[in-house]
């Protein structure tokens, strides 16, 4: 669906140097501080900027090579851009039925109405979160194959941020082969959703792990120094210093917690592998 | 169909300024009225649209509103086309409205006005919607709402300041016998010429940097 291979792109000081690949029937994740690399990411993937050298192809195409009917498959929410602001929501469902062969104007209509936006209001007047319903709802709406979304719960409160996944769920169960690519900086959210999950710091990729693999054995093992020093370091990632000793990141917790009984090992989350991964050092 | 969203879009835009539609008829109406000139009025009308047409970019660029833009089923040419169809639209219905009004004022106050004052009216409207969207859209899609209104003006000034150097100081030292000998209908063809190439040269130089934007 969507396969970045080695792409460089340089910004001054920063250089995003990135590969990841998005399969049919899943859900990629994109996980980084605020400055890691995953909005360049997206909009290198989307072509809207130019990258230095790498392949990026979208679809089985040469992103380069994606005509206009190629993007009625993509459905996109970008966290800094949207509709103008200027239009209402009837406003946006009449240009939607314009661009897309598929569009669904009528159930676009009835989630508007379903998540409390006003058909009638400018986009201007809506707040944060109403906006970022609409970008989604309008990206679910034209039966895309790949949904690429940038921090699309971004600005939501919980009860929205729910609802809004649950429409999300419905569109994955809707078909098999439909993928999607979505960073987010709640990790609950792409704990939920996400079949596995790329870690980017300062453009580069620093983990590709399914998340159930996260989840079930990764291990944040807190260590005196003596400790530390005596522990096997096969399946230690990261160390960091720590006001109790070492925290130390593993992709076996189950192999410390068999070996060194007394060991405090604790369950990984995503939050920690974020955590370690950027902030530790290596073994 | 990509570019029907488009048109739509601005459109939709054109709706929200209404009341700024309906204000600039009544004063075109009231100049006709007064005694203007029917070009000055079909002018004047065209022309307006025109500028609607460019404050539809800005609209587009507002709050990184192009990076969100391109990721629907639309080509950056296809956008560069769209505008100016849009343009010549939006052009051709401000010049059919104060076409219509300019007629039905003929009927009522001046039935005999002369064909000739039309047809250099109609000229006059055409030519300068033209030549406005031609230069003012390549510069705003190049340098946004803001710079391109201080670099069109630097450029207006020196594209004066040369044709005045040209008229006063170059032209008299030359033999201009030609001129004459071109005769009126070779003026309007060499006239029709640069016109097209410059609508052409527009619309190239508005790919090539919409082409080239990132976002």
């Amino acid at each position: 669906m969507l396969k970045l291979t080695e792409v460089k792109k340089q910004y001054g000081e920063f250089t995003l140097d990135c590969s990841l690949t998005v399969y049919p029937g899943r859900v990629t994740g994109l996980i980084g501080r605020n400055g890691a690399g995953k909005s360049t990411t997206f909009k290198a993937a989307l072509g809207l900027i130019s990258i230095d050298s790498g392949t990026i192809e979208v679809l089985g195409k040469p992103q380069t090579a994606l005509t206009p009917q190629d993007k009625e498959k993509l459905g996109v929410v970008l966290s800094d851009s949207g509709f103008s602001e200027y239009l209402t929501v009837r406003d946006v469902a009449a240009v939607m039925r314009g661009m897309y062969t598929k569009y669904d104007s009528t159930k676009f209509l009835e989630e508007c109405r379903r998540f409390g936006l006003p058909g009638k209001k400018k986009i201007r007047e809506f707040s944060t979160g109403m906006r970022a319903k609409l970008k989604l709802i309008a990206a679910m709406s034209h039966d895309a194959r790949l949904l690429i979304l940038d921090e699309p719960t971004s600005g939501l409160d919980v009860v929205a941020r729910d609802e809004l996944l649950e429409l999300l769920q419905e569109y994955l169960e809707g078909c098999d082969d439909n993928a999607v690519l979505m960073s987010s900086h709640i990790s609950g959210d792409l704990e939920k959703f996400c079949d596995d999950l790329y870690l980017i710091s300062d453009g580069r990729i620093l983990l590709h792990e399914e998340t159930d693999v996260i989840l079930s054995r990764y291990g944040l093992i807190k260590a005196d120094e003596e400790q530390c020093a005596a522990l096997d370091k096969t399946y230690l990632l990261k160390k960091k210093k720590e006001n109790f000793g070492y925290g130390l990141l593993t992709d076996q917790r189950q192999f410390y917690l068999d070996n060194y009984p007394g060991l405090a090992v604790e369950k990984g989350s995503i939050d920690e592998v974020i955590r370690m991964m950027t902030a530790g050092t290596d073994i | 169909m990509n570019m029907k969203g488009l048109l739509i879009k601005d459109f939709k835009l054109l709706a929200g300024q209404k009341q700024y539609f309906i204000t600039m008829f009544l004063i075109a109406a009231l100049f006709l009225f007064s005694g203007q000139h029917i070009s000055f009025v079909l002018t004047y009308m065209t022309m307006l649209c025109v500028f609607f047409t460019i404050s539809t970019v800005s609209y587009d660029e507002y709050n990184n509103g192009y990076a969100f833009l391109f990721t629907l089923p639309v080509s950056r040419r296809g956008y560069v086309a769209e505008k100016y169809l849009f343009g010549l639209l939006t052009g051709g219905i401000g010049w059919s409205a104060s076409m219509c009004m300019a007629l039905l004022f003929a009927l009522v106050r001046n039935p005999d006005m002369e064909s000739g004052e039309w047809i250099t009216g109609t000229l006059a409207a055409l030519i300068t919607a033209g030549f406005l969207l031609s230069f003012t859209l390549p510069m705003h899609l190049k340098f946004g709402a803001e710079r391109s209104r201080i670099i069109s003006l630097i450029f207006m000034a020196a594209v004066f300041g040369l044709v005045a150097l040209a008229v006063k100081i170059v032209a008299p030292r030359l033999d201009m016998q030609w001129t004459k000998a071109i005769g009126t209908g070779g003026w309007i063809a060499l006239g029709s010429a640069v016109y097209i190439a410059l609508i052409v040269g527009s619309v190239l130089t508005s790919i090539r940097i919409v082409e080239k934007k990132q976002f």
